[in-house]
């Protein structure tokens, strides 16, 4: 049997290495692949922390509210690509340091 | 070692690896893979959990939509992935802030008891509960969920037509 904590252990790891994505890479994309890598280690982190538990109830409540993180991640990804596409077409690249034109 | 803690250590070591990858990786269609393998390994470790209900959601929705979505839009943007300059201070920083993100939580998890393991929970977790909380504790969230996702998708579609409209004319 294995302690919860290796599970959470790596849940941790994968967010930090959402983070550093996130911060770093250039290309807009990669960056919203980024932020969903951070998004599903906090639905590992929700099965983990689930799972635990003896009683029903207690259990199924952290799986509930990774089904909830899971919906949230669709929609968001779904609305993020649309405006990517957008963005193509207006500038004809997706590199984020083109788009500066608020830069005052 | 058992089989439970070497498939621990096979799923762990493939999330691992594939994440040092997409953040190294020079084009945007090997990141875009390693993403995928990510997922699955993300997957194979909720099973792990006996959380099967969210094992099968992920493979359908992340590692199965999700992907092939992205893949679309690679495919009509056709940006290369610029690789990270290695000495600069964004990326020499952003490492420094993660690892220490990291190192908070760790040493904070580290802290709890190692006795605390997964219980064979298979036997009261089914789909059927999870529906049944669903529907009668959890109901408001699951239809503030559902108008979430039709705004979701009316608002991508709004936003692509703009996009075809544009091309017509």
């Amino acid at each position: 049997m294995l302690p919860q904590v290796y599970f959470l252990m790596v849940a941790a790891g994968l967010f930090c290495i959402g983070l550093i994505g996130a911060l770093t890479r250039k290309n807009t994309l990669l960056v919203l692949m980024s932020v969903d890598l951070m998004l599903n280690a906090v639905i590992l982190n929700f099965a983990a922390f689930s799972t635990t538990f003896k009683m029903a109830d207690a259990a199924l409540r952290g799986q509930i509210f990774a089904v909830f993180v899971m919906v949230i991640a669709a929609a968001e990804v779904g609305v993020g690509l649309a405006i990517i596409l957008l963005l193509f077409s207006k500038k004809q690249t997706i590199e984020i340091g083109k788009f500066s034109s608020l830069k005052g | 070692m058992s089989w439970e803690s070497f498939l621990f250590v096979v799923l762990s070591a493939l999330i691992l690896f594939g994440g040092v990858r997409f953040l190294l990786s020079k084009e945007t269609i090997h990141a875009v893979l390693y993403f995928f393998m990510i997922l699955l390994s993300t997957a194979g470790l909720i099973i792990m959990l006996n959380a099967y209900y969210i094992a099968a959601m992920q493979i359908l929705l992340y590692a199965g939509a999700i992907t092939i979505l992205v893949l679309f839009v690679v495919m009509l943007t056709s940006g290369k992935a610029p690789e990270i300059p290695k000495g600069s201070l964004d990326a020499v920083l952003s490492v420094i802030f993660s690892f220490i993100l990291f190192l908070t939580i760790a040493l904070n998890i580290g802290s709890f008891k190692a006795d605390k393991t997964i219980s064979d929970s298979a036997e009261f977790i089914n789909l059927a509960h999870i529906g049944r909380l669903l529907f009668s504790d959890y109901v408001w969230a699951f239809e503030i969920a559902s108008v979430l996702l039709l705004v979701a998708i009316i608002g991508a579609v709004y936003l692509v037509s703009k996009l075809a409209g544009k091309e017509e004319n």
